[in-house]
């Protein structure tokens, strides 16, 4: 899938492709923002600097314009944090701190409701946060998140695995009597 | 056989599809015979399904693909106009007519059910739910799009023609719009169902059969056919080679489905 044009074929262009991240790129901007105005701002920005770009990807295809245009939501967020300086949070530490309990009545066994999920991992630390919302609810490989992030492969699968361990941690409901 | 040290690590790359292959078929039959393996992996495997379940976790507003695709096109327009040529792109002609206004006599949305067939067949996207099982598919719908929706089992009982690949919420026009995947001999149909409120069919060669309307239209060299029925309006498409009724008759294949469409084919 690629911008050349082939006769007889319909292929999708930068434009479409940019289009086809639009739902996945808001969605990892709220990951970002927590607020649905600011993410939209982030969106916005986004696609005014990936639109400006002077090197843009040259395959026309979503799945390598994503990590590409992940890449720069997250720069654009991170110099957005730097400017206003008001972030509280070490943005991309990988140090585990205390994950608050989400619900001490959350059971695996039934059916997890979306707003316990997402309470779950809204209250992930940043670097988990924004590693499941590529992994598990946008779909994106190993090879892509490393792109997006601009890190290791292992990275990618080391975080990956403390943010799920700590999801599952917040999603189970305690043994009574037992410490975790 | 691998070691417990080994498999431990690979049980993440297992459930990402990252693992492919004899290395997969080693760690299925480690998982079968070691107990505590298989725990940890069903833990992990338990903590992503709640995960991925949840999907999606955000919504996305109303508007937000407009003024991304108002922005789009914008800049579409400016770079065909510095360029002085006509953008080649199928994506920029349609961008351009829909925000444009164009009056060409069809209403947007066999273009955009095309537009959004060809993303998915390329896996520019995935769905948000893959299932087979109507019923979970629209349990799944049901939540997140403003209308009432139940994904028929056609035809009841027997085999079946084609086979449900699952879902994925869309946006048209500020709505949310249920993109639902169907697959028959390898190839994608796709059903594209919004309430007809707002959007109504309009587009290509129209036929009458009973109380429906159907529109045939060819998109991006696709078959779409889009009709409104019971508050909803559906665009069917496929690049399958068949015609009128016959494309009925993949899903409403029984005999007294089939009567319904019997008409079809008179030309209004």
């Amino acid at each position: 899938m690629r911008c050349s044009s082939v006769q007889g074929d319909f292929l999708p262009s930068f434009a479409e492709c940019v289009l086809a991240c639009h739902a996945s790129l808001y969605r990892y901007a709220r990951s970002l923002c927590g607020e649905p105005r600011e993410a939209e701002e982030l969106l916005q920005e986004t696609y005014k600097r990936a639109l400006e770009a002077k090197r843009k990807p040259a395959a026309a295809d979503a799945n390598e314009i994503r990590p590409w245009i992940f890449t720069i939501m997250r720069h654009v967020w991170q110099n957005e944090r730097r400017r206003i300086s008001r972030s509280q949070e070490t943005l991309f530490d990988d140090g585990v701190g205390l994950i608050p309990s989400v619900n001490a009545e959350l059971a695996m066994s039934r059916k997890l409701l979306v707003s316990e999920v997402r309470a779950a991992v809204d209250s992930l630390p940043l670097p988990w946060r924004e590693i499941i919302v590529m992994r598990d609810m946008e779909d994106l490989s190993y090879a892509q998140i490393a792109a997006a992030l601009d890190c290791p492969i292992g990275t990618v699968m080391s975080r990956l695995a403390r943010a799920r361990e700590a999801l599952r941690q917040l999603l189970t409901p305690p043994v009574p009597g037992v410490r975790r | 056989m691998m070691a417990c040290a080994e498999i431990r690590p690979r049980l993440a790359w297992y459930v990402d599809r990252e693992l492919t292959g004899a290395e997969a078929l080693e760690l299925e039959a480690h998982l079968t015979e070691c107990a505590d393996c298989r725990r940890a992996y069903d833990e992990l495997r338990e903590t992503v399904d709640a995960v991925r379940g949840a999907r999606p976790l955000y919504e996305v507003p109303e508007g937000s693909y407009a003024n991304v695709l108002g922005m789009v096109a914008g800049w579409e327009r400016r770079r065909r106009q510095r360029r002085w040529v006509v953008a080649s792109s199928a994506a920029a002609l349609l961008m351009a007519v829909v925000l444009a206004g164009v009056s060409t006599g069809r209403s947007g949305y066999e273009e955009f059910a095309a537009q959004t067939h060809r993303s998915y067949e390329r896996g520019a996207f995935p769905l948000d739910i893959a299932s087979r099982q109507p019923q979970l598919v629209s349990n799944w719908l049901e939540p997140r799009v403003p209308f009432h929706l139940t994904l028929p089992n056609y035809p009841e009982g027997g085999p079946k023609r084609y086979a449900l690949a699952g879902a994925r919420l869309m946006q048209y026009r500020g709505q949310n719009v249920a993109f639902v995947a169907y697959e028959m001999d390898r190839k994608p149909i796709s059903l594209l169902i919004s309430s007809s409120s707002r959007i109504t069919p309009s587009g290509g060669e129209s036929y009458r059969s009973g109380e429906l309307t159907f529109y045939f239209s060819a998109e991006q060299g696709l078959r779409v056919i889009a009709w409104t029925d019971r508050g909803l309006t559906y665009a069917q498409v496929s690049d399958l080679d068949v015609k009128g009724a016959e494309s009925c008759a993949i899903c409403h294949g029984a005999e007294g489905e089939r009567r319904k469409f019997e008409g079809l084919g008179k030309r209004m």
